[in-house]
């Protein structure tokens, strides 16, 4: 295709008609396009202006806030507080804390805590509260693990505490000691460590329920999943039923209950629970023949 | 005509230095160079978009070429072209996407009424038989023709704003130019 050079189009349009063009159209579009330039045109005044900055203060508060927040709830961050709280393995934690008066309380509410507590005047006090009960510094180092709204384990590295949990009230612990909540599996030599009829030695504080606590120096070991705990619990029950430990079968059966109320062998447990007890019996037997 | 285009030419030339400040500040928001801008060129772009698509929605495809001017003003370059190259540039591409708009109606239209495209397509009532001829070529070839024998654009300017390669202006205005002569003797 050659470039057309011809100019007859040229003189052809030259006989064209002039474009109705009338100078009142043209005004009136003169100041439709001015109009609609400016309707567009974002008008920025000083209240504009001020409300930005506002605006711009108020989100950048809200970051630093909510980063803040993050921070707190899954690292742990230095404070001038006596209490320092991370994570012990890494994982979420959530907690908060409070300081009124002289008393620091921290509420530990899920997660393992790693919680070094500084050196502190004999008038300041450090107070751990878990969902079930609490744990008072008495100056350390400690490792505290929370799962479903229970302490499941305690474990101090330095210094002493002394636990006020529902389960084990009073509880002192020293360095390198762990205190674990009621084992998912009790030991096989626990007929033999307490046997039936012979009291359990009571500990320093004036633990209610021995068989069911263990205060063990080792290392804080990871603990086993839910689902887990469930079966071990349940095996347990079950190892204890099979060697004639009737009593602590039903102990361990009620301990079942307790930590897995809505637990897939629930009625189970319930029925050994609710079974007649073989001792009161034996008991009610031997009142009878003693009576006269 | 030549005389006029002439004019229009020279009297741009001047306007060409200023053309490139107006754009610039009304990419700083500066309203008032946009009627600056308006007061120069409006007249022909109007005329020419009467041409194209009759007088009909003229105005509105020359308010809409304002518009976005104003919007593109920033992007304006003054060194690769004036100012009436890139306003009539700007019109073209209205004009396009008002041709592919008209079509997807008349598609539509077809589709849900039967209805013959020529009945949906604007009327022209044209003053002569060179106007006739005119709009007797599709409107492809209706611009290339009047951009390059009417309003002087050179073929590789009307590439540029109809985003085509320069063989397909030739070959347009050689079509183009060729039917208006053909429909002029034909009515003659």
């Amino acid at each position: 295709v050659k470039k057309p050079t011809d100019d007859s189009a040229r003189e052809l349009l030259a006989g064209l008609p002039d474009a109705r063009v009338d100078d009142v159209a043209l005004r009136r579009l003169r100041q439709r396009i001015i109009d609609s330039v400016t309707d567009d045109s974002p008008k920025v005044t000083s209240r504009h202006r001020w409300r930005a900055v506002t605006a711009g203060v108020v989100a950048a508060s809200a970051l630093v806030g909510g980063a803040l927040m993050i921070l707190r709830h899954h690292q742990g961050v230095e404070s001038p507080a006596l209490a320092r709280v991370s994570s012990a393995n890494g994982s979420p934690i959530a907690w908060t804390r409070g300081i009124d008066g002289k008393t620091e309380w921290v509420d530990l509410r899920d997660g393992w805590f790693r919680l070094e507590i500084a050196p502190h005047a004999a008038d300041r006090r450090v107070i751990l509260r878990t969902p079930d009960g609490r744990i008072d510094d008495l100056g350390t180092v400690l490792d505290v693990q929370i799962a479903h709204g229970r302490t499941t384990q305690v474990h101090v590295q330095q210094g002493h505490v002394q636990l006020w949990l529902n389960v084990a009230p009073g509880l002192v612990l020293g360095d390198g000691e762990t205190w674990a909540s009621p084992a998912p599996v009790p030991p096989p030599s626990l007929p033999e460590a307490s046997p039936p009829g012979i009291p359990a030695p009571a500990s320093p504080a004036g633990l209610t329920a021995p068989s069911r606590h263990k205060v063990v120096r080792r290392a804080a070991l990871p603990q086993p999943d839910a689902s887990e705990q469930e079966d071990a619990a349940y095996l347990a029950v079950i190892r204890l039923l099979r060697s004639s430990h009737q009593p602590e079968a039903r102990a361990a059966a009620e301990d079942y209950l307790r930590r897995f109320p809505h637990g897939f062998r629930h009625d189970e447990m319930h029925r050994l629970v609710d079974s007649p007890r073989p001792s009161a019996v034996k008991e009610t037997r031997d009142s009878g023949q003693n009576s006269p | 005509v030549e005389s006029s285009v002439k004019v229009v030419r020279s009297s741009t030339g001047r306007a060409e230095a200023s053309d490139a400040g107006a754009l610039e500040r009304i990419a700083s928001g500066d309203v008032s160079a946009l009627g600056e801008l308006y007061d120069r060129h409006a007249r022909a772009l109007l005329a020419f978009v009467s041409r194209a698509i009759g007088p009909a929605d003229a105005e509105d495809v020359t308010h809409t070429v304002f518009v976005r001017a104003a919007r593109l003003a920033g992007t304006y370059d003054g060194r690769s072209s004036s100012a009436r190259s890139w306003l009539f540039g700007i019109a073209v591409k209205v004009l396009q996407e008002r041709r592919r708009s008209f079509r997807r109606t008349v598609r539509a239209l077809v589709r849900v009424r039967s209805t013959a495209p020529s009945a949906t397509e604007p009327m022209f009532d044209a003053r002569n038989d060179i106007e006739k001829a005119l709009h007797s070529l599709s409107e492809a070839k209706r611009v290339v023709v009047l951009l390059a024998d009417l309003e002087g654009f050179t073929c590789d300017e009307i590439a540029r704003m109809l985003g085509i390669p320069v063989g397909t202006v030739w070959t347009r205005l050689h079509h183009a130019r060729r039917e208006l002569r053909n429909s002029i003797e034909g009515s003659s």
